[in-house]
C-alpha cells in the first residue's frame, strides 16, 4: 500500500493505544490532542482516514463530525468515531439518528479491530459504505453526509418508499403532513392505514370533472351539479344526491377515492421535492370520512401506478449506477409476503433477479414499466439488493491478529446505558401527545423519560425546553435562559429539527426581540416548509413589522 | 440579484439584538441569521454564504479569532467580508485580527454610523465582486 496519513484526534491516553498499531502499518500518523486546531491539520495533512475520539473537551467528536462533514474541503475525508456502545443500527434508524461521521467503532474494541476498519476505509472504491447512507436504507443518495430521518424530509418515491414502510412496519399512528408549493396535504394515519385525508386543493367544483373522468356522469351532469352546489351553498356530492345522480353511500365511496388518490399522486412528480413530516401521536377522533387503506396498498398502487418510470430508473442508478445486477436478498420471502404481492408479481421479482437497471429499461415497452416499478418497491422493501454490496461489516485481518489481544475500554459514562427503544418511542407518542393537548405538565414526565434513555434526542430537547418555557418561563428568567440553551443544543444535535427553531423564535418574540425571532421562524420554514406555524409567524411578524414602519412614516 | 445576506455571530443575544437592529435599520431587505457561538457559525455559514459577517471575538467553544482562522482555510466558494467586534481594541489586538483576515474591526459598543459606513462598504465591494 502507498504511503498513507491518518490523523488521529483523541486525549493523550488513547492516543498512546492507537499509535503503535497504526505505524505498524506503516501509515504516518499525525495526533491532535486539541480538537481547535483539528480543522488546521485536516487542511495541511490532509489525511486518507481521520480517528477521532467521541468524548473530546471543548467539542465532542460528534460535533467535529458535523463540522467536517458541512464543508467539502473537510467532508472528502473518511471521519470515523471512536466511541462508546451504540444502540444497534435498526433501532437508530427507527429513532431518526442525525449522525455524520462515516463510521463507528465502538468500545470496548480490540486494536486489531481498529487498524482493519482503518484500512477498509483507506480502500478507495471499495470503502464500506457510510454510516448515514447505511441508515437511510438501500434508496439513499450516494454521497450522502447526514443521516436523514425518515420521518421528514423533501418528497421523492425514495423517500416516500422509506416513510410508509416504516409507518406500515412498526404500526405508528399520527399525522403525515405534506407540503407543496400550493398543494398541502394532512393524512391521519393508525394502525397501518390511512384513516382520514384533508386537502386544501380537494375542492368540491373538481369533484364533477372527477367523475366524468371515471365514466361515472356525464360532463354535463357535472355542471348542472356545479352550479346546483353555489345555488344551495352546498358540496358537489350533496347536489348530486339531491339530483338523484348518485346514492348517498356512492357519493361517499366517490369522495373517498378521490381522496386516496390525491395521496396516491404524492409518488408523482408533481409532488417531488416537497416537504413532508410525519408526527407520532395517539389520535382520538373516532369517526372517519374514509375506510381505511392500508398504507401498503398506498405504496404498491403509488409505485406501481402513479410514479414517474424516469424518476424511479434515476433513483436506482444513481446509487450503483446501470450496471450492477440485482440478487435476490434474504428477506425476499419476507418482503413479498409484506408487501402482500400477487404470485404473478412474486414470480415477475424473481425474474428481475440477475438483471440490471440498465437492462430493465431497454425491456419492450409493454413490460418495461412494470418491471423497473417492481424493481424499484422490492429493492425498497429490501426483497432485492444490488449485487456486491459494498460491505458494511469489517472483518479484522489475519496480519492484525497480534493487535487482536489489546482492548481499548471506554473511558466515563456509556452513552445510552438505559437504552429501549421501545420505551423510547413510546414515551415520546405519549410525550407528543399530551404536548399537542397544551397539556405541558404531563407531557413533560414522558419527555423526561425520552431524555433519559436518549440525552441526545433532538426532538426530545425540543419539546422539554418548550414544555419547561410554558410552564414557568414566562415568570422566571432562568427557566427561560435554560429552555433556550436546551433548544440551542437541540438545534446542535439536529440542524433539521424545525420545532427547535420555531420554539426559539417564540422565545425571543415574548421578550420582544423580534427581529432574532424573525430570523428563527424563516430558518423553522425553510428546513421544513410543512411546518404551517412557522410560516404564520414569519407573516405575522412581517405585518407587524410593516405597520411599524407605516406608523413611523405618519 | 440575491438579497445581500449578514450573518451575526455572537454569544449574548441582546447584544445580537442590536447589531440586528441596526443593520436591518440601514438596509431593510438584507437577509440576517444568528449564529451563537463560532462553531453553529462553521457549519452554518457554507449553506447561508453571508455576504457580510459580524463577529464577536469572546465566545465559547470556537471563539473569533479560531473562527477567522478556520473560515479562511475552508475554502468557502463565495467572498465574504469581516467585521470583527471586541470589547478591548488595541494596535496589537487590531494586526491580530487582520492578520487572521478580519476586514474591520470593531471596539464595543458598536454605533449605528459604524455599522452604515461596513454595510456601505461591504455592498460596495460586493458589486465589485459581481463585475469582476
Amino acid at each position: 500500500m502507498e504511503k498513507a496519513d491518518v490523523l488521529v484526534i483523541a486525549r493523550t491516553g488513547l492516543v498512546e493505544k492507537l499509535l503503535p498499531p497504526l505505524t505498524a502499518k506503516g501509515w504516518q500518523v499525525h495526533v491532535c490532542t486539541d480538537v481547535r486546531t483539528a480543522v488546521d491539520t485536516t487542511l495541511r495533512v490532509r489525511p486518507d482516514v481521520i480517528l477521532c475520539e467521541d468524548d473530546t473537551a471543548i467539542m465532542s467528536g460528534w460535533e467535529l463530525a458535523r463540522l467536517f462533514k458541512s464543508h467539502d474541503s473537510l467532508g472528502r475525508v473518511p471521519f470515523l468515531l471512536v466511541s462508546s456502545r451504540m444502540p444497534p443500527l435498526a433501532d437508530m434508524e427507527r429513532a431518526g439518528f442525525r449522525v455524520s461521521a462515516d463510521d463507528l467503532i465502538e468500545l470496548p474494541a480490540d486494536l486489531g479491530a481498529v487498524v482493519s476498519r482503518v484500512e477498509a476505509w483507506m480502500a478507495g472504491p471499495d470503502r464500506p459504505l457510510s454510516l448515514p447512507q447505511r441508515l437511510a436504507g438501500p434508496l439513499a443518495p450516494n454521497g450522502m453526509i447526514q443521516a436523514i430521518p425518515w420521518r421528514r424530509g423533501k418528497l421523492s418515491p425514495a423517500s416516500l418508499a422509506r416513510l410508509l414502510l416504516h409507518l406500515a412496519n412498526f404500526g405508528e399512528s399520527g399525522v403525515l403532513r405534506l407540503k407543496g408549493e400550493r398543494r398541502q396535504l394532512k393524512i391521519l394515519v393508525q394502525s397501518r392505514s390511512v384513516v382520514e385525508i384533508e386537502s386544501n386543493y380537494l375542492r368540491d367544483d373538481t369533484f364533477g370533472r372527477y367523475l366524468a373522468q371515471l365514466g361515472v356522469l356525464t360532463e354535463e351532469d357535472g355542471d348542472r351539479a356545479f352550479a346546483v352546489a353555489i345555488e344551495k351553498n352546498i358540496t358537489q356530492s350533496q347536489a348530486m344526491v339531491q339530483m338523484n345522480l348518485l346514492q348517498p353511500n356512492e357519493a361517499d365511496q366517490y369522495v373517498a377515492r378521490q381522496k386516496i388518490e390525491k395521496v396516491l399522486q404524492a409518488f408523482s412528480p408533481i409532488w417531488t421535492g416537497s416537504a413532508f413530516h410525519f408526527m407520532p401521536e395517539r389520535l382520538t377522533q373516532r369517526r372517519f370520512s374514509i375506510d381505511p387503506v392500508p398504507l401498503i396498498e398506498i405504496l404498491k398502487n403509488g409505485l406501481l401506478t402513479y410514479a414517474d418510470p424516469l424518476e424511479l430508473a434515476h433513483i436506482l442508478a444513481r446509487n450503483r449506477g446501470d450496471d450492477e445486477p440485482f440478487r435476490r436478498a434474504d428477506i425476499f420471502d419476507r418482503a413479498v409476503a409484506d408487501l402482500r404481492l400477487a404470485p404473478e408479481l412474486r414470480a415477475l421479482g424473481l425474474e428481475l433477479v440477475g438483471k440490471t437497471v440498465g437492462q430493465i429499461r431497454q425491456a419492450p415497452a409493454e413490460s418495461d414499466d412494470t418491471q423497473l416499478r417492481l424493481a424499484f418497491l422490492l429493492t425498497a422493501a429490501g426483497g432485492l439488493q444490488f449485487d456486491a454490496p459494498a460491505p458494511s461489516v469489517v472483518q479484522p485481518q489475519a496480519a492484525d491478529g497480534e493487535w487482536a489481544q489489546y482492548v481499548i475500554q471506554p473511558v466515563g459514562a456509556e452513552r445510552y446505558p438505559e437504552w429501549d427503544l421501545e420505551a423510547f418511542e413510546n414515551n415520546l407518542l405519549e410525550g407528543r401527545t399530551l404536548f399537542n393537548r397544551e397539556d405541558y405538565r404531563g407531557a413533560q414526565h414522558f419527555l423526561d423519560r425520552v431524555l433519559e434513555i436518549n440525552s441526545d434526542s433532538s426532538e426530545g430537547l425540543a419539546l422539554k425546553a418548550w414544555c419547561m418555557f410554558e410552564l414557568s418561563g414566562r415568570q422566571d428568567i432562568s427557566v427561560t435562559y435554560e429552555a433556550k440553551e436546551m433548544l440551542k443544543l437541540a438545534i446542535t444535535y439536529d440542524d433539521s429539527n424545525d420545532e427547535a427553531y420555531l420554539f426559539l423564535g417564540r422565545i425571543f418574540k415574548s421578550e420582544g426581540k423580534d427581529s432574532l425571532a424573525g430570523a428563527y421562524f424563516r430558518r423553522a420554514n425553510e428546513v421544513n416548509p410543512a411546518n404551517e406555524e412557522a410560516r404564520r409567524e414569519v407573516k405575522l411578524l412581517q405585518v407587524k413589522r410593516r405597520r411599524a414602519r407605516e406608523w413611523e412614516r405618519r | 440579484m440575491t438579497p445581500f445576506s449578514v450573518l451575526i455571530i455572537e454569544d449574548d443575544e441582546v447584544a445580537a439584538e442590536i447589531v440586528e437592529k441596526m443593520v436591518q435599520h440601514q438596509a431593510p431587505e438584507a437577509r440576517i441569521e444568528w449564529c451563537w457561538n463560532g462553531y453553529e457559525a462553521l457549519v452554518r455559514v457554507k449553506e447561508f454564504k453571508p455576504d457580510l459577517i459580524f463577529l464577536d471575538y469572546m465566545m465559547p467553544k470556537i471563539d473569533g479569532l479560531l473562527f477567522l482562522r478556520d473560515l479562511k482555510k475552508l475554502e468557502i466558494d463565495f467572498p465574504v467580508q469581516v467585521a470583527v467586534v471586541s470589547a478591548y481594541v488595541d494596535d496589537d489586538r487590531q494586526r491580530e485580527f487582520n492578520d487572521a483576515g478580519a476586514d474591520y474591526v470593531l471596539s464595543k459598543p458598536v454605533s449605528v454610523e459604524q455599522v452604515r459606513k461596513i454595510l456601505d462598504k461591504a455592498n460596495k465591494q460586493r458589486k465589485l465582486q459581481r463585475l469582476r
